[in-house]
């Protein structure tokens, strides 16, 4: 028997959304329910009230704009589905890693229902879409009673279900910059309907066939997503397919970011502040976590050398 | 708003309190017990019905979120005269055992077939296998599910190609 108390309303406006959730101190956003409806039936919230938001303009759609330097910048809703973003072609072109982060969240049923900032404000430390965020330099638009703000993703999460968020603000979009490609892997038990037991993302960005910048950010291996500084140690490192190798062998792009992996894997190690539950012990994390950087790395730079190598042919 | 959901096309008045689960109004106030209820908490898969077109947990919907749109659930494929062709492909494979599960992964297979035909190409195995991955049956695992929903996918096909010539 369900024994969560909820009250159910329907934001029309953005204003009209924080003005409901200022007025009660148990009122909670609800987008698409995956999360909130779980956490009232399991107990863990007793009820108040559900603020619907996922009919607010302000919180639609996928859309791009020119950024003065010439690239382009996304701007995703807080409320957009996972399957619709999942759908997006700029986001496929433009955010590989998000794609397959999508991909991994949940099943089908989950990915209609679930959205880009209800995974973000649910704040857990192995959440799908937090590593892809943060290499890709994701900025949160937050609204709030004193009006809007921007935050850099990296200051977003501050401890498992806990954001930088205050009271009644709400998570409007979050806006990346694109260019240069990425890829998400993670490990875990089941392969669908399941949560990472430690995930790994990687950017890179590849000029005249060596690394010009790369990051790598880690996902359930602490309280919250990490970004861990690796462009030092990968920066101009040639990077050009060795014939014959696997996409996943450290030596497919050369013996020299073979040898820089090694020490990204350590720095994946270190940065790493796992904990032991239910999923995986604290030491399984940190063994694998280094490997996931490394997968997250060669995917990363595999779809890097994809990209130019089109641009070459386009051009040619 | 109007406090109405169509359910299989039929308009049905759903002034029940708005965090009713739907999977619990379609069974309990619609009479559509075809629909089952697993875990509750969106894990299982066997509450799937189609919101818009769309598979989704009807055990984490509120009606409130249903209100004004459309529902697909196992009773709205096919009619009393004609099966959908993924029932057919079901029992022609034996892809049920004891059922449970199978409301839910018919309604999400004639979903990713109308979504194959817009596309104009049918799904691969391995498509198949990620879009019901959602499913949890926990009598003879997925092999002969698969096959049927390639089989429906296949005759689907077809068939369309029989329109077009």
């Amino acid at each position: 028997m369900i024994r969560d108390r909820w009250e159910y309303v329907r934001a029309e406006t953005l204003a009209g959304a924080l003005t409901l959730l200022a007025s009660r101190s148990d009122a909670y956003p609800l987008a698409g329910g995956t999360d909130l409806v779980i956490a009232g039936r399991l107990g863990r919230i007793r009820g108040g009230v559900a603020v619907d938001i996922s009919a607010v303009p302000e919180l639609q759609g996928i859309t791009a704009f020119p950024t003065e330097a010439g690239g382009v910048r996304l701007r995703i809703g807080a409320a957009t589905t996972v399957s619709a973003l999942l759908q997006d072609e700029l986001v496929q072109q433009k955010l590989p890693a998000l794609v397959d982060a999508g991909r991994l969240l949940g099943g089908w049923q989950i990915q209609n229902l679930a959205t880009v900032g209800g995974n973000m404000c649910n704040a857990s430390p192995s959440a799908e879409l937090s590593p892809p965020l943060l290499v890709h330099r994701a900025e949160a638009v937050i609204a709030g009673p004193e009006g809007s703000r921007r935050l850099g993703v990296d200051r977003f999460w501050t401890g498992p279900g806990k954001t930088a968020l205050a009271r009644g603000e709400l998570l409007v979009a979050v806006e990346l910059e694109t260019g240069g490609a990425s890829a998400y892997v993670r490990h875990q038990i089941r392969r669908s309907v399941d949560i990472a037991l430690a995930s790994a993302a990687a950017w890179v960005s590849v000029e005249d066939e060596r690394i010009a910048g790369a990051r790598l950010a880690l996902g359930a291996v602490a309280p919250a997503p990490l970004l861990v500084d690796v462009a030092e140690e990968v920066a101009g490192v040639p990077v050009r397919q060795a014939p014959g190798k696997e996409p996943d062998d450290p030596g497919a792009f050369g013996p020299a970011l073979a040898k820089r992996l090694q020490r990204v894997e350590r720095l994946a190690f270190a940065a790493a502040r796992p904990i032991t539950d239910v999923r995986a012990s604290a030491d399984y994390r940190r063994a694998v976590v280094g490997v996931l950087a490394r997968r997250a790395l060669l995917r990363a730079v595999q779809r890097a050398l994809a990209v130019s190598e089109d641009v070459e042919t386009r051009s040619g | 708003m109007n406090r109405v959901i169509r359910i299989n096309g039929t308009e049905w008045p759903a002034d029940v309190p708005p965090t009713t689960p739907l999977s619990d109004f379609l069974r309990e106030h619609a009479g559509l017990t075809g629909t089952k209820i697993g875990c509750r908490t969106g894990e299982c898969g066997a509450c799937t019905v189609l919101l818009d077109g769309r598979p989704v947990t009807s055990c984490l919907v509120w009606v409130a979120r249903a209100w004004g749109r459309d529902v697909t659930t196992v009773e709205g494929l096919g009619d009393d005269q004609r099966l959908d062709p993924v029932q057919v492909a079901f029992l022609e494979l034996n892809a049920a055992q004891c059922g449970f599960c199978i409301p839910g992964l018919l309604v999400s297979a004639r979903a990713l077939l109308d979504e194959a035909a817009a596309r104009g190409w049918p799904p691969t195995a391995l498509e198949v296998r990620e879009r019901l991955s959602g499913h949890l049956c926990r009598c003879t695992g997925y092999q002969k599910i698969v096959e049927a929903v390639l089989k429906a996918a296949e005759n689907g096909m077809k068939e369309m190609r029989l329109e077009l010539g």
